[in-house]
Order: structure tokens, then C-alpha cells, then sequence
């Protein structure tokens, strides 16, 4: 048996020499004398050339993906811009008649449209005007409906054109007690048009149903359109929020268009205040994406320097033996350039042969994976949204420039090597690092693990490449994993719900006239939360803990005489650090200092100069706990990103200020994570009788957030796998060549004695090495850049992005396919190895 | 005499039908333990094949090698690989050094690979008759052609194998260190009982040796 194949193998060599033979002497002199000693080297070398072939396929298939998903992102959002967000730039609220002509005697606006609240409707308890569900009547020209969308919305019938119309979702009218309603059906609704207005009976006729949206359901406000006569019939003083879209000729871009329309806004009279841009239009419509661009070329430079190393790695690794032979075609009399060309056009064949196909694989994997990662959003279920392809013939031609640009930088340092050297140099070239001089101090006696370290000593830049080059990928895989792995939907859900699994707040209003009952200041005279139902709370058997966070009513004093009613909440230490590590505070807010000084803080960062006030003013207010109430001035020593409430103070300057027992707001209920759905019914019941009060569950907030959270790591992941993918046949690529190329080496050691035993065992060894270095340079860079990415995600509130954690399971599932794989290879090859005999082993060049 | 090495229709055949290449055809040689043998021929009559087949490098399509009796080829791979670094050695026309190790670590590494302690003194004997002990921590590559075979020859040595395979090991080297190494040669085979079989083209060298095998087209044509 072995006989045949070593005659079989015998016959091939033949064949395959002869074919580099005849076309490398086809033609003796000239461009295509160099085209034919490429191409005979490529054949000649086949296990090489296809090695690298596939190398480039590879790095052109990850630049393709992320160059197309980046123009997919792209185009799909500006495409589909206006269908998701409607085709205004803004919106100018509180425009009185003056203001709106001044408006539309300018050029700058091409469309506007204009909309008002036409006031709100009653549901749950009728005598109080109070309820769980807000909901609002609202009046929107056909213009406005057009730029926002509204007209596709419509499920059934028209929007309102008579005075006694209306049109609404179905829930709509479900919550006032229609269970079915029909166009054409009248409903009896308790509105009233406006904070000073008592509520009253109106009877509507349905003229249109709109689409069932279930988000609406849950956060629980719903709005109803009725007529412009309906609307012009009530407002003693019309005033509008203006919908509108610029004129083309207005020269804006994504980062000026705000600035414009507040100048536009202030040239009409409008406080620039009440501007709000419809920013994802603005942004996708007008922006080129330049974000987006900068992440794929930054992803994709990283790619090409990766990719650059693993291709000159590979011509490196046989460089030796090739200089030698390039030694030999140099003797016979080419000449420095032709030899540069010799090189230049063996690795432009074999990118020849690479890009296409990666492009090919490139742009189907792409596409594929795009269309599913967008079928798994909602913005795909928009009615009018356009699947985008991302065929662009630019972009695969910059592609394949970017692919044929990284072999050309691979192919410098072995072009260099070949024409600088002599003709006799490069026939004895060893293409050993230089820096031993020659020489080895070497040991007395050597053994495999001996032998195994003196090669990797001796061919130190070919070790330190590997490493690197191996490195490299997990770096990406380390740094992904360290993104994607701390992505928390949990911590999402408890920006909402913050302790136990349930919530229950009060529901209140803060300066209601016409029902001052359902103010803040009259609410907490009888807490609803101190009722005696939710003192029963505590005696379910299902309840664990139950917390609570205080609140008190106020009245700022401002200049004058003005004075504004808010809510302030009462943060315990936990709630006070929960605030602050939600990140874009402002001054630097520390609790104790703040109960030392009875420090006030306000809510929303973004807001506190449109409010009036700067840090370290003194706040003028009157504090009030329904029972007593204090006057008082303290220092506003910060402001929290986004709160519930506008202020807030400690739980100490609480105490402090001498209000006596508990002034509940919020209470949290927690339980054991099976008990919550029979807890959830209880709860229900108990409080279903109960006014002034809202209840939230952990379980809805979290099950929204994880559906955020869900794609968001779907795309991470995919594009982490592909990575770990091409990574991993890139550094199976790299082992391979490393060890094809040193046969000859392997056969000489055989010759002298070396069992295949041992063989494997010097391959594993070497490949555990590379396996540690690999680890070591991917922990040490990965996970740096990896938290550096955590850390930008988190100051930009990415989703789901709070705590910190190693990715340690990550990590150990890449230490553990790296060894799997090395030692698979290293078993793989060895046995590749013994099926030859030990002459042709010597015999073999590559 | 007892024989030491045995061969038995040894044949080597390349490709099939009409670009059938018989390198070797029918060799039937011995040679007793202690003998000085020397193959002789022109290039390309097939002395190189048919060497590599009797130190079991290479496989024969037909025919047996027996090395003190035993049947090489019908020895499992690694069994033959134990049988090469401690009964044989090997001086290559090409060299063949490791060359990721110096000149000493190559010469003492079939003794690692067999896990024995090395002989230091007699190891340093052979570089210093071999004069190249000045060299033993060059690397392979920064050795002349002849420095590089001397390091070959060491190697094949310096295990005292019982049969040594040598292709042509003085055709680097000048007449003086020429004949310092055969005659280093022939000490070590009577000093150690060694069998040495050579390929050579040198008349000189053949004239001292104890038997010649003539190799003409694969086949053995005189022996004497």
C-alpha cells in the first residue's frame, strides 16, 4: 500500500513540476515571461497560493459585509425616513394667528400644517374627573397629517370634517365603554377643553377608526382627532402647533437645522423655546450617516491591518525557500523591477481569484443577514417601508480596491527582501530574523520541547506575527463579546420599575383648577398610599419587602410674585447613588453633602437653564407634606439626568425639615419571582377601588426592554460570529501554512530519528504557545478596548448599558475553541504529514 | 563475516506504463558487519533511491531490507524511526541541518530524540577531527557548503550508529579534510565494529574500500 502511494505521489510531483516548468519557459524574456514564472509559482506552490486565496476571500467578505451593512443602515433610514418619521423637520408650538401669518408670508417654510389640542377626555371615575388612562381629543390639518403620517394610520373612514365628528383607535372607545365600535356609531364622551373647564357631555359620531397600536395600550394614553370646527367652536384665542417642513432652498444640514429653525422661529415672533426638530427625520434625511461611515471605516481599517498581517504572514512563512528560488530566476539575469513584478503579480492572480468571491460571499452573506436582522424590527411592519438593496457598484468596487490595497502592502515587505538582495544571498537566504548574529548559545543536550523552543526563538517575527496576528481577531471577539455580554435589559427595566416587581405611585396632577382635588397638595392630605387597602399589602403571603420613597408637594417662588407648583422627591442614599450612576448630572452630587447642607437637586439636567435657575442659587420654596408644611431656601447644589419628579432632596434633609411620619409617593413591592402573576391579581383588586393611583409591573417593563436589547445583540452577536468565524479560518489558515511550509524541516528530523509521536507532540507544543500568546495578546488589548467601547456606549446611554462585567464565560469559550483548534490542526497535520515517506518529506519545497 | 545489511529484489519504480522510470531494478547486495562498502555510478543510475531505501527513508515497490536480520519495512512507521536514530546514520548530499538549532544541538539531537545522555567527550572528539569545533554555537546557515557537511557527518556519528549511510559526504570538502574524514570514518568503524556504505564518485576513496557496488540503471553490474 505504501508503495502505490508513494509511486502515486512520485507521478503528481512530476506532473506539477513540469507544469511550472513549461510555463515558466514558454516565453523566455518580457511582461508575460513574469505573468507565466507567477503563474507557475502559484501552481507550484498550490497548498500556499490556495491558503492565501482564501485569506483574501475572506478579508474581502468582512469588508464587504460591513461596507454593506453600513450602506444598508444608510440608505435604509434615508429611504425610509419620511415612512417612519414623517416628512416635517419640526414643529413650533404655542403660535398664535400674528405668528402663524408671519409664517407663512416666509419662503423658508415649503409646507405647514397646523394642529391643536382640542382638550380632554374623562375616563375611570366620572364624578372626579380623575382616571388611570390619559386621554386627549386632538385637531390636525390635512397638511399635518400628511407630513406626519397620520393619513396611513387610518384603518377605516376619514378623519373628522364636521363639528360632531371624531376618529380614534377602537381601544379608544373601548375605555369609555364601547366594546365594539362601528363608523357611523355615536358615542357620549365627558370632555372638557381646558384646565379651567369643568368636565361636560359631548356627543360624537365615529368618522374613522385608526390602527390598533398594543404599545399605546400599556402606556396608557390614547388621542382622539376631531374637526377644525370642532376646535375653532371652543378656543377663545386659537392657538396652534405648527407642523412644517423647510423649502429645499434653506441650506440645512443634521447639525445646523436646529439652529436654523430657532432663528426662523424667532424672525416670526416665536419663542425658540417651544422649537422641537423631528431629529430622526433631520438626522436621516439630511445627515449623510457620518457616524455610521466613520464606525464601518473604523471597523474596516481594522479588518484591512488585520488583514495585511495574516496575508504577509503567509507569504512570510515560506519566503525562505521562495527567496532561494527567486535567487535562482534572479541569477539567470531579472532584474530588480521584474522580480518586484514577479511578486506584485503572483499576489495580484491570487487576489484575482480572492476578491470576486468574496465579494460574491460578501454581498449574499450581507444581504441575507440584513433582511432578517430588519424583519426583526418593527420599523419592517411600517406600512411603506422599502427593503433597500445593498447592491451599490461603487461600493463593491471600493471594496475590492480596499482588498487588492491590503495585498499590495502584504506583498512590499517580500518584494523589498527579493529585489534588494544578490542573486548568490538569496540562493543561501535562510530568511532567519538577523538579530541572533548567527549564533545560538543552544544546550548541551536537546530534547522535542528543546527543539520546539529553538524554533520558536529562531523564528521570532514569524512567532510574534502569529501571535498577533491571531491575537488580533480575538481582540475584536474579546471586545465585542465585552459589549454585547453587558448589554442588561434588566437594568433597563429598573431605570422604570427600580425595586421589587411592583410599583405603585400616585397618579396626579400638579396645577389642575378645575379639579384642584387631583393636585399633588390635595392627594397627599389623604394619601391614597396610606390607605388602609395598601397598608393590607403587607400582610400578602406572597410579599417579601416592601419600600417606599416619600413625596412632597411644593411652590416655587420665583421673581415677583410668580410662583409654579411642582413635586419633590425624597431619594434615600440607594435611590440618590441609583440617580447618579444613571450618568448626565450636573455639579457633583454626594448625598451626605447634600443632607449636610439640606441641599436641593433638580431632575432633568437638560433643563435647568429653561427653568431659570444655575447651580448654587438658593431655591425659594414652600414644602409641603399634606399635613405641615415649611418655607424655606436651600442651595441647589446639582441636577440629576431624568427623574420622575422635577426636585428632589435627601431622605436626611427630610428628617431634618422636621416633616413627622411617612409622605408616601412611590412604593415598591417585591416578591418571589414565581409568585408575581397571583401577586399581580391581588394587587390588582386591592387597588382597583382605589383613585390617584397608577400600577407598573417589573415583568412588562423588562419584557419591553428586552425586546430593545434583543436586536441590539442580535447585530452584535452576528457580526461578533462572523468575526469568530473568519478569525478563526484565518488562524487556521496561518497554522496550516506554518506547518505545510516546514515539512521539509519535519522530514529532516524524521530522517535523523523523530517518531511521529514525537512530531505531534512538537506541534502541539508549539501550538499551546500560540494558543497562550494568542490569549494573552487578545486579554490585554481586547479587553481595554472592549470596556473603552462599554464605557462610550454607557455616557451615551447605548440600551441596556450599566454595570461592568468580565466577560469571563466569553473569554473561556474562546481559550477553549483556540486549543480545540490547535490541537485538532495539530493532530490534523501531523497525520497529513505521515502520509508520506520520510525522502519525499526532505524532497518537499513547498 | 556476519551480514549486517541484506537486500532482496529491491526495486523502485516511478509513474506507470510508458512513463514507467525504473530507478532501481532487482538489487540483491550484502554487506558483512565492519565493511567499508562503496556504491559507484553516474547520475541519475539511481545510487541516491536506492541508498534512502537501505536506511528505510524511502519506500520500495517491491523487494526486503533486512538490517541484522530484521525486515525494516515491515517495522511500524515509529519503530523505524527508533531503528534510524539508533542503528543508523545519515550524511545527506544536501546537508539536511536543523536549522533552528547551532551546530552542537544538531549533532546531539538524535541522542535527545532517543532520550540518551550524550557522550561529550567523544562528541567533541568528532567536531575536533571534523575541525569545526570552534563552530558549535553557529547557526546551520552562517557555515560554509563544507562546514555544513562536516556538521553532517558529526551528527551521523555521534550516536555510534552500527551502519552508516553517507551520499557523496566528501564532494564539499578539499583533499586534506577529505581524507581526515574517511579516515575518521574508517577509525569509528573499527573502533566502534561500524558498517559504513557510501556513495562516492572519488576513484581514491574506492580504491580503499571492501567492497564496491557498480550501479547502472538501477541495477547492481559488478560488485567486488
Amino acid at each position: 500500500m505504501r508503495d502505490g502511494k508513494g509511486k502515486r505521489q512520485e507521478t503528481k510531483k512530476t506532473a506539477k513540476t513540469g507544469a511550472a516548468g513549461s510555463a515558466a519557459g514558454k516565453k523566455p524574456a518580457g511582461g508575460s515571461a513574469v505573468t507565466n514564472l507567477a503563474l507557475g509559482s502559484i501552481r507550484q506552490n498550490r497548498s500556499r497560493s490556495i491558503l492565501i486565496v482564501i485569506s483574501i476571500m475572506l478579508t474581502t467578505l468582512l469588508l464587504t459585509v460591513i461596507a454593506s451593512y453600513g450602506y444598508g443602515m444608510i440608505r435604509s433610514n434615508h429611504v425610509n425616513a419620511g415612512t417612519l418619521y414623517g416628512t416635517y423637520h419640526g414643529v413650533y408650538a404655542g403660535v398664535g394667528t400674528e405668528e402663524l401669518h408671519n409664517m407663512q408670508l416666509r419662503s423658508e417654510f415649503a409646507q405647514i400644517g397646523l394642529a391643536a389640542s382640542a382638550g380632554t377626555v374623562q375616563s375611570g371615575v366620572p364624578e372626579t374627573g380623575s382616571g388611570d388612562v390619559s386621554m386627549s381629543l386632538m385637531w390636525a390639518d390635512e397638511t399635518t397629517r400628511q407630513l406626519m403620517n397620520l393619513d396611513r394610520q387610518l384603518a377605516d373612514g376619514h378623519f373628522p370634517e364636521k363639528a360632531g365628528e371624531i376618529a380614534a383607535q377602537p381601544g379608544f372607545f373601548r375605555m369609555l365603554g364601547y366594546d365594539n365600535p362601528q363608523i357611523g356609531d355615536s358615542v357620549q364622551l365627558n370632555t372638557r377643553f381646558s384646565m379651567q373647564d369643568y368636565f361636560g357631555p359631548e356627543t360624537f359620531v365615529i368618522s374613522g377608526l385608526i390602527k390598533e397600536d398594543t404599545s399605546q395600550g400599556t402606556s396608557g394614553s390614547y388621542q382622539a382627532f376631531v374637526s377644525e370646527d370642532y376646535y375653532n367652536g371652543r378656543a377663545a384665542q386659537q392657538q396652534y402647533s405648527v407642523c412644517f417642513r423647510l423649502s429645499d432652498s434653506v441650506p440645512v444640514t443634521g447639525d445646523t437645522a436646529e439652529d436654523v429653525m430657532k432663528t426662523l422661529a424667532r424672525d416670526c415672533g416665536i419663542d425658540d423655546r417651544y422649537v422641537s426638530e423631528n431629529s430622526a427625520y433631520v438626522m436621516w434625511s439630511l445627515d449623510p450617516g457620518r457616524e455610521t461611515i466613520v464606525g464601518c471605516a473604523l471597523l474596516a481599517l481594522i479588518v484591512i491591518v488585520f488583514s495585511v498581517m495574516v496575508i504577509y504572514n503567509i507569504f512570510q512563512t515560506g519566503i525562505a525557500h521562495r527567496v532561494r528560488e527567486y535567487g535562482k530566476i534572479k541569477a539567470l539575469g531579472a532584474t530588480k523591477k521584474q522580480m518586484k513584478k514577479l511578486i506584485f503579480r503572483e499576489g495580484m492572480l491570487l487576489a484575482a481569484a480572492g476578491i470576486p468571491a468574496g465579494l460574491a460571499a460578501g454581498y449574499l452573506t450581507a444581504s441575507v443577514s440584513f433582511r432578517i436582522l430588519v424583519n426583526q424590527s418593527d420599523m419592517a411592519d411600517t406600512e411603506g417601508f422599502v427593503h433597500v438593496s445593498l447592491f451599490s457598484p461603487v461600493l463593491m468596487i471600493a471594496v475590492a480596491a480596499a482588498a487588492a490595497l491590503t495585498v499590495w502592502i502584504a506583498l512590499k515587505k517580500p518584494m523589498k527582501i527579493v529585489s534588494s538582495v544578490s542573486p548568490v544571498e538569496a540562493m543561501r537566504w535562510q530568511g532567519r530574523d538577523g538579530k541572533t548574529g548567527g549564533y545560538r548559545k543552544g544546550k548541551k543536550s536537546i530534547r522535542v520541547t528543546g527543539l520546539t523552543m529553538a524554533s520558536l526563538s529562531n523564528n521570532r517575527k514569524r512567532t510574534a506575527m502569529t501571535i498577533v496576528t491571531m491575537g488580533l481577531s480575538c481582540v475584536l471577539f474579546v471586545s465585542m463579546a465585552n459589549f454585547a455580554g453587558n448589554m442588561d435589559p434588566s437594568y433597563d427595566a429598573r431605570k422604570q420599575i427600580p425595586h421589587g416587581q411592583f410599583q405603585i405611585e400616585l397618579d396626579y396632577s400638579l396645577s389642575d383648577t378645575a379639579y384642584p382635588e387631583n393636585n399633588l397638595d390635595q392627594i397627599l392630605k389623604s394619601n391614597p398610599l396610606e390607605s388602609r387597602q395598601i397598608r393590607e399589602i403587607g400582610n400578602l403571603e406572597q410579599v417579601t419587602e416592601i419600600r417606599v420613597q416619600n413625596r412632597l408637594s411644593a411652590v416655587l417662588h420665583r421673581d415677583g410674585n410668580d410662583t409654579k407648583k411642582t413635586a419633590v422627591a425624597v431619594l434615600s442614599r440607594e435611590d440618590f447613588e441609583n440617580e447618579i450612576s444613571q450618568g448626565s448630572t450636573l455639579g457633583n452630587p454626594d448625598y451626605d453633602q447634600a443632607s449636610a447642607d439640606d441641599a436641593i437637586f433638580y431632575g432633568w439636567s437638560n433643563f435647568l437653564g429653561d427653568e431659570g435657575y444655575e447651580l448654587n442659587d438658593m431655591v425659594e420654596l414652600t414644602l409641603d407634606d399634606g399635613s405641615e408644611t415649611r418655607d424655606l431656601k436651600m442651595p441647589l447644589a446639582g441636577s440629576f439626568g431624568s427623574m420622575d419628579t422635577e426636585w428632589a432632596i435627601t431622605e436626611e434633609t427630610y428628617h431634618k425639615l422636621g416633616f413627622e411620619g411617612e409622605s408616601p409617593g412611590v412604593i415598591w413591592i417585591d416578591c418571589a419571582e414565581e409568585d408575581a402573576e397571583e401577586l399581580q391579581q391581588e394587587l390588582y383588586s386591592l387597588t382597583s377601588g382605589i383613585e390617584h393611583l397608577d400600577m407598573f409591573s417589573y415583568r412588562d417593563a423588562l419584557e419591553t426592554s428586552e425586546e430593545g436589547v434583543s436586536m441590539m445583540k442580535l447585530f452584535t452577536y452576528s457580526l461578533t460570529g462572523l468575526i469568530a468565524l473568519i478569525s478563526f479560518m484565518n488562524m487556521a489558515n496561518t497554522m496550516i501554512t506554518g506547518i505545510i511550509v516546514r515539512k521539509q524541516e519535519f522530514g529532516i528530523l524524521q530522517a535523523i530519528g523523530m517518531t511521529n509521536g514525537q512530531l505531534g507532540r512538537m506541534l502541539r507544543q508549539e501550538g499551546l504557545f500560540f494558543t497562550l500568546g494568542t490569549v494573552i495578546v487578545s486579554v490585554v488589548f481586547g479587553l481595554p478596548v472592549g470596556y473603552g467601547l462599554f464605557w462610550y456606549g454607557k455616557t451615551h446611554s447605548w440600551i441596556g448599558l450599566h454595570e461592568y462585567h468580565f466577560p469571563a464565560a466569553e473569554i473561556g469559550l474562546m481559550i477553549l475553541a483556540l486549543a480545540l483548534m490547535q490541537l485538532f490542526l495539530s493532530r490534523m497535520l501531523s497525520r497529513n504529514i505521515k502520509g508520506e515517506s520520510v525522502v519525499d518529506r526532505i524532497r518537499y519545497q513547498g | 563475516m556476519e551480514t549486517i545489511l541484506r537486500t532482496e529484489n529491491l526495486c523502485k519504480y516511478y509513474g506507470s506504463g510508458e512513463n514507467e522510470v525504473r530507478a532501481v531494478q532487482n538489487v540483491s547486495i550484502e554487506v558483512a558487519k565492519g565493511e567499508f562498502a562503496v556504491i559507484v555510478g553516474k547520475s541519475g543510475s539511481g545510487k541516491s533511491t536506492l541508498l534512502h531505501m537501505l536506511g528505510g527513508l524511502d519506500y520500495p515497490t517491491s523487494g526486503k531490507v533486512w538490517i541484522r536480520g530484521e525486515d525494516i519495512f515491515q517495522l511500524k512507521e515509529d519503530d523505524l524511526a527508533v531503528l534510524r536514530r539508533r542503528k543508523i546514520g545519515f550524511v545527506f548530499q544536501a546537508f539536511n541541518l536543523v536549522s533552528s538549532v547551532n551546530v552542537w544541538e544538531n549533532v546531539v539531537l538524535p541522542l535527545g530524540l532517543d532520550g540518551q545522555k550524550t557522550d561529550e567527550a567523544f562528541v567533541k572528539d568528532v567536531l575536533r577531527t571534523l575541525d569545526i569545533e570552534d563552530k558549535i554555537h553557529n547557526l546551520p546557515d552562517t557555515l560554509s557548503g563544507g562546514q555544513q557537511q562536516r556538521v553532517a557527518i558529526a551528527r551521523a556519528l555521534a550516536s555510534k550508529p552500527d551502519i552508516i549511510f553517507a551520499d557523496e559526504p566528501t564532494g564539499n570538502l578539499d583533499t586534506k579534510t577529505s581524507d581526515e574524514v574517511i579516515a575518521l570514518f574508517r577509525m569509528s568503524a573499527k573502533k566502534y565494529g561500524q558498517t559504513i556504505v557510501m556513495i562516492t564518485h572519488d576513484e581514491d576513496i574506492a580504491q580503499i574500500a571492501d567492497r564496491i557496488f557498480v550501479i547502472e540503471d538501477g541495477k547492481v553490474v559488478s560488485r567486488a
